[in-house]
């Protein structure tokens, strides 16, 4: 009988301890997850462009990585920005770093990866990283 | 012929944008903070658009909800999934009028106080809002800032019994931004 009890002690605590753990899991960095998808930043501005509803239901909250030419760095306060060159003069892909960055120049080709949010003039991507 | 006619298109377009003295950003800032006894939430986007007109006083405002990041994986998959619908209502927009907007000068370093009113629209639903924003203008760079308050269920987001003790019915949202003039590619 104690036995017993004391098995269920451990149960109830150990589920506690998963739950509490899942309620307070932070938001999880980028770099560890696998990419969904791989794309040249002109080719992802065109898809979204052409048929945005398509292209939210392809993208959304997928890990993309693209392909680029930096066209801008924005640093603000704590927050860098990257904007990724796509062929138009009006949009760009917009990559909004996880940790901020001084080292990214204007006219580099580079990859970043991030999360897709959808498309407002630009596709947005947060939790950025450079790969 | 008609790269032609779309070059002379965009061309067009930047030569009355340049008349109509446009700012904008890419990268305005919202955040929602909700208070109650039992938690803290705190969400923000760093991407969000805005383009205001000084010379008509429109000014717009837009954001992909899912560009919110939260603290709690969790709390970002309820508040994306459950309550904002974000692959239904991805976007939030502001489209409204700056009052007064002739008494603002940002060629000259000051602080203009000025009510914006109009369309807030947020999971599909819209509501006139009004409030006082701040234009700043300091070393030629220009800023705004506006902070306000809205109401959960005038958008009709439905928060579940179980958490409404966790969540407050009434958002402080605070948006601030740098703005750039529109005049180059």
């Amino acid at each position: 009988m104690k036995k017993l009890l004391i098995i269920l002690f451990l149960f109830i605590v150990s589920g506690a301890i998963v739950g509490i753990y899942l309620f307070n899991k932070p938001v999880e960095s980028i770099e560890r997850m696998q990419s969904d998808y791989t794309i040249n930043a002109s080719e992802l501005l065109v898809e979204f462009e052409d048929d945005e509803s398509k292209a939210n239901s392809k993208y959304l909250d997928k890990v993309i990585e693209v392909n680029g030419k930096v066209d801008k760095v924005e640093n603000n306060e704590d927050k860098t920005t990257i904007y990724l060159n796509a062929g138009n003069p009006m949009s760009n892909i917009i990559f909004q770093l996880e940790t901020p960055s001084s080292a990214i120049q204007t006219g580099e080709v580079l990859t970043f990866k991030g999360i897709c949010t959808g498309y407002l003039m630009d596709v947005v991507l947060v939790r950025g990283v450079q790969l | 012929m008609k790269k032609i006619l779309s070059s002379l298109v965009i061309v067009l377009v930047l030569v009355i944008n340049l008349q109509a003295q446009k700012y904008f950003s890419k990268t305005g800032e919202i955040s929602f903070h909700s208070s109650t006894p039992i938690e803290d939430i705190e969400a923000i986007s760093n991407s969000a658009s805005t383009v205001f007109d000084l010379e008509s006083g429109k000014i717009q405002w837009s954001v992909l909800i899912k560009s919110f990041e939260f603290e709690k994986a969790l709390m970002q998959e309820h508040f994306n999934e459950n309550y904002m619908e974000s692959s239904k209502y991805p976007k939030g927009f502001f489209k409204g009028m700056i009052k007064d907007h002739e008494n603002i000068d940002l060629t000259k370093d000051g602080s203009y106080t000025a009510q914006v009113n109009g369309t807030l629209e947020i999971h599909g639903k819209s509501k006139q809002i009004e409030n006082t924003a701040i234009f700043m203008v300091e070393n030629g760079l220009i800023s705004a800032t506006c902070d306000f308050k809205i109401f959960v269920a005038d958008f009709d987001i439905e928060i579940p019994s179980v958490v409404k003790q966790n969540i407050a019915k009434e958002l402080e949202i605070k948006i601030k931004t740098n703005y750039e003039l529109l005049d180059k590619s």
